[in-house]
């Protein structure tokens, strides 16, 4: 594979605390240009994946790497990759802009960036005021400020929404994709579907330190499933015309109305109006992304029977629980 | 190496603590001063000057220490830990800028402490009548050994700071310590004999005074010997706290 600056590789990475597997055999892969939800609930091993991919957190096994470097041996990190983590990573008594400065000189960054980045999350007016008097809101703009400082092509955030009013929210979005059309990479956890819906390009998900899914928002969508549901006083014979014509079909809740999945709306009426079948209602139902998201995030749905197995994780049916060690490939 | 040592001195000055820690040393070395030039009898004997001088040193050197120690817990408990070690990946950088510069900074202070000592000591007890003779042998060696017992401690802080992360538990402990526990050992026949190899007592070897009045209870190392013990204590814990704490995982 050739070793695209700014692509994030994470390959057979696990991790392990004490008895608890926070990230189990994790693989995946982030191409520069593109906002990347990086998804799952609380819990599901996001920010442990994020701090290997700095080097702040060692691998029990696996790799990570930036543009096909560990962090800490990339020549200057802040150049290249920029980070924000926790929400409120400051001494309280330090104004922001010495805050900035102090990382700015730590990591050989001119010190007049340090205002430049305050200005570019709108914290100029506050850039002389100790950190203690922040809103959380403030403190994820200082996070990402600092995240700036060094022009990064990587982008990896924690939670950046953590705490910003919708208007802020709102501004966050706009701001990952100016920088994603930059062609940076942007790395963007979050435990909620609908916070990134509308900025990423592409999702990672997890559960329980599992892939349970990566691809496109497209792909996610359309996998999601168009449903039909559809009403007839004849169900029970349009239920079997519809498994025949390769449908698979649920009751929707009252009698009489079916929901079929795997068939069109065009397929649906075609299969009654063939079986001689008549319907009362025919209609398509668009795709639910967070409830596929909550399913696919449910403990029993880890090990990845939904949607396929993910790379290099257990094959379809096999019960999450402990699996074996296995790293293919990147052995450290 | 030299831009992580200027990114920890901005660390420092921008904010408060260490403007408060000196004027803290340098204020109870005063009020020592003050009072030991008021109330020693001028027949009385001893050496005064050399009294306070001591009193400075210790002042000094605990507050080194503890300057050090916060610089190194201080980035745990506020969780700078993270853009620190985003900024500087190698870690044992990040603890030899700290060194280096909690070194500087406990100079300065013994420095200070010792001046606030000279200034207000000297006229005031020759005002009074007592013997004062900065130029002596033993005066200039608690000087210089002073200054340079508050330096290494700035280390020693460092060290400790690496090994015990928890910011409250590393100050305490260290206070405790010095204050209680050497001084408790110093006083245990037998046990007292390991005095002079600890922190403490390696101190006081390296500023030992002639003051008939000041007497350890057991004979200490040369000013020389305490100097490379003590510097080999701070390096030790420093080195030993980057390999075992400072390389776990920052979560």
């Amino acid at each position: 594979m050739v070793d695209q600056p700014g692509r994030i590789v994470v390959a057979g990475l696990s991790k392990s605390f004490g008895e608890v597997r926070a990230v189990d055999n994790l693989s995946f892969t982030v191409e520069p240009g593109s906002v990347t939800g990086f998804l799952g609930p609380n819990g599901a091993g996001k920010t442990t994946t994020l701090r290997m991919l700095l080097g702040l957190v060692t691998p029990t096994s696996g790799t990570a790497t930036i543009g096909g470097i560990p962090y800490p041996a990339i020549p200057h990190p802040m150049r290249t990759v920029g980070a924000v983590l926790e929400a409120s990573s400051f001494h309280p008594g330090r104004t922001a802009r010495n805050h900035i400065r102090v990382y700015a000189t730590a990591s050989g960054i001119p010190e007049s960036r340090a205002d430049e980045v305050l200005a570019q999350v709108g914290l100029t007016d506050a850039a002389r005021r100790k950190a203690k008097t922040f809103s959380l809101g403030m403190r994820q703009r200082l996070g990402l400020a600092f995240a700036l400082l060094g022009d990064p092509r990587v982008l990896l955030l924690d939670e950046p929404a953590n705490g910003l009013d919708p208007e802020g929210i709102r501004w966050l979005r706009g701001f990952l994709r100016s920088l994603a059309d930059e062609g940076r990479t942007v790395l963007v956890s979050s435990h909620l579907l609908t916070e990134v819906q509308q900025s990423a390009d592409r999702v990672v998900i997890l559960s329980q330190g599992r892939l349970v899914r990566e691809g496109s928002m497209d792909e996610l969508a359309s996998s999601a499933g168009e449903t039909v549901v559809v009403r007839s006083p004849q169900a029970d014979a349009l239920g079997a015309a519809l498994t025949t014509a390769g449908g698979s079909v649920s009751g929707a809740g009252e009698p009489g109305l079916l929901r079929v999945s795997g068939l069109e709306a065009r397929a649906v009426g075609h299969a009654a109006f063939t079986a001689g079948v008549e319907l009362h209602e025919l209609r398509s139902e668009k795709a639910d992304l967070e409830k596929l998201f909550f399913q696919l995030t449910q403990p029993q749905f880890a090990a990845g029977q939904h949607g396929g197995p993910p790379p290099g994780g257990p094959p379809p049916g096999v019960v999450p629980g402990p699996l074996p060690t296995q790293t293919p490939g990147g052995v450290r | 190496m030299t831009t992580a040592l200027r990114a920890e001195v901005r660390k420092l000055t921008t904010t408060q603590v260490w403007v408060w820690m000196i004027v803290l040393a340098v204020g109870l070395t005063l009020l020592v001063t003050a009072l030991t030039s008021a109330f020693t009898e001028p027949d009385a004997g001893g050496e005064p000057l050399e009294a306070a001088l001591n009193a400075a040193t210790s002042f000094g050197y605990v507050i080194a220490a503890v300057l050090g120690v916060i610089g190194v817990t201080g980035e745990y408990r506020h969780l700078t830990v993270t853009p620190t070690f985003l900024s500087v990946p190698r870690r044992g950088t990040v603890i030899g800028a700290k060194i280096a510069l909690y070194f500087a900074t406990g100079l300065l202070l013994g420095l200070l402490c010792m001046g606030a000592a000279i200034a207000v000591g000297v006229p005031w007890m020759s005002a009074r009548g007592i013997d004062v003779d900065l130029g002596a042998e033993s005066t200039m060696r608690i000087i210089i050994g002073g200054i340079i017992t508050v330096a290494i401690f700035g280390i020693i802080g460092v060290g400790v700071g690496a090994l015990i992360r928890n910011q409250v538990a590393a100050v305490v402990g260290l206070i405790i310590y010095l204050f209680l526990i050497e001084g408790i050992l110093s006083a245990i026949p037998r046990v007292q004999e390991a005095y002079p190899y600890l922190p403490g007592g390696a101190a006081a070897g390296l500023i030992r005074t002639d003051d008939p009045n000041v007497q350890s209870p057991v004979d200490l190392l040369e000013p020389w010997q305490g100097g490379v013990l003590l510097l080999a204590y701070g390096l030790i814990f420093a080195i030993v706290g980057s390999l075992l704490t400072v390389r776990r995982d920052v979560t």
